[in-house]
């Protein structure tokens, strides 16, 4: 067995028992954030050992920074017409 | 790595990152019906989502993918590769079983969006939030059955000492990985919200 791969996996389960109990605590309005936060730095968690980003060539980030600038841009426009009707 | 390992891995990153998209544009529809809907999204999921099932989906597919990046760990090791390919099925055909359960349980509760839905519990919104829920949990499971398919693949190419000049399981395995990573943004979407 990966050592380095446990340590990950072991924080991924930690986060997503943290993120169940997290959600009976009210938070109000910080309770979504804290529920996405946990997911995304799960994702990261994933993406950075699990799919080898950490060691990975530089060319594989150029799909993930055209990923990001296209979510940043149908988001963006998305919400300034919902959220300003 | 060699040339083509590097082509191959570089594909399957542009690859996911259209595929991201795809998720991303149905993920940017649920943010803004749950911005309209804000309670009703908050009380179909407390009332309607098992968050004991929930959470065991997601710890069961957090596990395959462990045993999923040891497989392509193992990389010389055929036997050690094979085994963990086939655990990883398992735990994938666990995971589908149990949302199919899920699905069941909520079709029989007339929660399917349509004629049939049910309207006594009517409050604007709780229909799309069933209709976004089996929208993405439908999409999702399509991919991580094609996922259990391409890892069923890989076992027989292992077993059949296939010998490519790029490496399968490491593609199938980032595969499999994003996979992970849209559940682990679905379960904080239906499962987590109106807990409090």
């Amino acid at each position: 067995m990966n050592r380095t791969y446990l340590k990950v996996y072991a924080a991924l389960v930690t986060l997503t028992l943290a993120t169940v109990a997290l959600s009976y605590v009210p938070l109000g309005a910080a309770g979504p954030f804290a529920a996405y936060g946990i997911a995304a730095a799960k994702a990261l968690l994933i993406g950075c050992w699990f799919m080898h980003l950490m060691h990975a060539e530089r060319l594989v980030v150029l799909p993930l920074i055209a990923f990001i600038l296209w979510l940043l841009f149908i988001t963006a426009l998305s919400l300034s017409d919902y959220l300003m009707r | 790595m060699t040339e083509s390992q590097r082509q191959t891995v570089f594909g399957a990153w542009i690859f996911l990152a259209s595929e991201a998209l795809v998720f991303a544009g149905l993920f940017l529809g649920y943010i803004v019906y749950s911005l309209w809907y804000g309670s009703a999204f908050a009380e179909a999921t407390a009332e309607h989502q098992d968050i004991f099932l929930g959470t065991a989906n997601t710890l069961i597919l957090l596990t395959s993918s462990l045993t999923m990046a040891q497989a392509v760990d193992s990389k010389q090791n055929r036997v050690a590769v094979r085994n963990w390919l086939l655990v990883t099925a398992l735990l994938g055909v666990v995971f589908l079983a149990i949302k199919a359960w899920e699905w069941h349980v909520h079709y029989a509760e007339q929660l399917m969006p349509g004629a049939a839905f049910n309207v006594s519990r009517q409050q604007p919104g709780i229909e799309m939030y069933f209709l976004l829920y089996f929208l993405l949990t439908g999409l999702h499971f399509l991919h991580l059955l094609i996922g259990v398919l391409l890892v069923s693949l890989l076992i027989w190419i292992n077993y059949k000492e296939l010998k490519l000049d790029w490496n399968p399981v490491e593609i199938g395995g980032l595969y499999w990985h994003f996979v992970d990573i849209v559940w682990v943004f679905l379960f904080a979407m239906f499962y987590l919200r109106g807990r409090s």
